[in-house]
């Protein structure tokens, strides 16, 4: 009896586990960030916007958790600190702003996606944040800026304020062009290497 | 030894000097490379595969497959909404305050991340049937095509912005006309759409796409002018609007 018990159990288990439910869709914790992060702030020349492509970066990670209010509550409160931050910088965009300046904001950004356990770093040679999921999957890569306010759109609305940079990808032949620069580079001292050598030839002759 | 013999031996060897220096020099060329280049040696391993690119390479292992097909039997679950603003399949909203709309559940989506192979984008007119990525990165568009992170996946009612290289997965879509289908299949439901318009602009040309668009239509670029091996700021966009397909239920839940 208590192995058929167990059995039925162990079955049971197993059923309920092999039903596929999914973190799926944006609740309202969300929403509340997202609300959030398309309102404007206030920089050097005017009112400015996160991209749409971020925004819609973000809406698609969220799409994959379960924010709770107490992590919307805590991201909220960080990125208006980081906003009164980067008012008070006085810079147009996050290209001007100092060394220090940036480092300051990045740090707000890792605090900000840490809360839902994410991470952030800055690449330097190619000026690119990614962020990454808790596997440490890149959820998010683009240079970070932003963009003036389409004039057409409410505060609580930025419609179409792309940052029309790294939204459209190379898609060309797909060539490693260093391997391409090495190969020709052998080529030219090859050849250099055998004009050298005739004239020596001649020369000699 | 006689004037001439000394001149014979002189030519032979001359020839022979002719065949073996070039051969030292171009392997004493090699090694110096490939001692200084050592950190980046994999960049004469791809040198290689550029002229030897007919070779299939399996890189199955850099990406996590989560397509399953759906199949013909299979029964998504749905969810029916009394929607107001209901998205008709002209894309425009249909004001009818009675109107009720199927859509499918988000719970029982599996939403692509980074990198994933979520699903398969035909287009039989221009000879594409291509594995479609989440995220347009290198190892998505070296694997099929991939929709960019910043626009969504089809059913969500938004843009929906693919890319693929003009010398492979998307090549055929130099014969993209306007009434062509263009299919998407999915783990969640197979959608159509119908291309309505192509145009060569810049890459940077910021109203090339529209991001923020309330509306699903699907658009796909390439590098142009096609077959041309090397940079370019010129892409191909191909527009589709939609046709069929289950759209999913994005109403925001209670958290």
């Amino acid at each position: 009896m208590k192995k058929i018990t167990s059995i039925m159990i162990a079955l049971v288990l197993v059923a309920v586990a092999s039903v596929s439910v999914f973190a799926a869709g944006i609740n309202s914790n969300e929403q509340a960030v997202i609300d959030f992060l398309k309102g404007t702030i206030t920089m050097r020349d005017g009112e400015m916007a996160i991209p749409t492509e971020f925004i819609n970066s973000m809406e698609n990670y969220f799409n994959t958790i379960d924010m709770t209010a107490e992590e919307s509550t805590e991201i909220i409160a960080i990125l208006k600190e980081s906003e009164t931050f980067v008012t008070n910088t006085g810079a147009a965009n996050i290209a001007d702003m100092t060394v220090a300046q940036k480092q300051e904001l990045l740090s707000y950004g890792q605090k900000v996606v840490a809360v839902i356990n994410m991470t952030m770093s800055y690449d330097k040679a190619t000026k690119t944040l990614y962020i990454y999921d808790p596997d440490g999957n890149v959820v998010f890569a683009a240079v970070p800026t932003y963009v003036p306010v389409n004039g057409n759109s409410s505060n609580s609305n930025n419609s179409g304020n792309s940052s029309n940079s790294g939204v459209i990808k190379t898609t060309g032949a797909d060539v490693n062009a260093t391997g391409v620069a090495t190969v020709a580079g052998i080529a030219v001292l090859l050849v250099a290497g055998c004009a050298f050598y005739f004239v020596k030839v001649k020369k000699e002759a | 030894m006689s004037d001439k013999k000394r001149r014979h031996r002189h030519k032979n060897s001359d020839g022979k000097s002719f065949i073996i220096l070039p051969i030292i020099f171009l392997v004493g060329t090699y090694l110096v490379f490939y001692l200084a280049l050592a950190p980046t040696f994999g960049s004469l391993v791809s040198a290689v595969g550029v002229f030897f690119s007919d070779n299939d390479k399996d890189f199955s292992t850099e990406y996590e497959n989560i397509y399953v097909p759906v199949s013909e039997n299979s029964t998504i679950p749905t969810i029916v909404i009394d929607d107001k603003n209901s998205q008709s399949d002209d894309g425009e909203g249909s004001g009818n305050s009675n109107s009720k709309k199927v859509y499918l559940d988000n719970e029982a989506i599996e939403y692509p991340v980074y990198s994933n192979m979520f699903g398969e984008l035909i287009i039989e007119d221009c000879g594409i049937d291509t594995n479609l990525f989440f995220g347009d990165g290198d190892v998505s568009l070296r694997n099929g095509v991939g929709v960019y992170g910043g626009s969504f996946i089809p059913g969500y009612g938004k843009t929906i912005l693919v890319a693929g290289h003009n010398n492979t997965y998307f090549n055929g879509l130099k014969y993209a006309e306007k009434g062509q289908k263009v299919v998407i299949k999915t783990s969640y439901g197979n959608y159509e759409y119908e291309i309505t318009d192509t145009a060569v602009k810049e890459m940077t040309d910021g109203s090339a796409y529209d991001l923020s668009a309330d509306y699903e239509n699907l658009i796909m670029y390439t590098c142009y002018p096609f077959d041309e091996l090397g940079l370019t700021s010129k892409r191909y966009f191909v527009y589709a609007k939609y046709l069929t397909g289950p759209p999913i239920d994005t109403r925001v839940k209670e958290g």
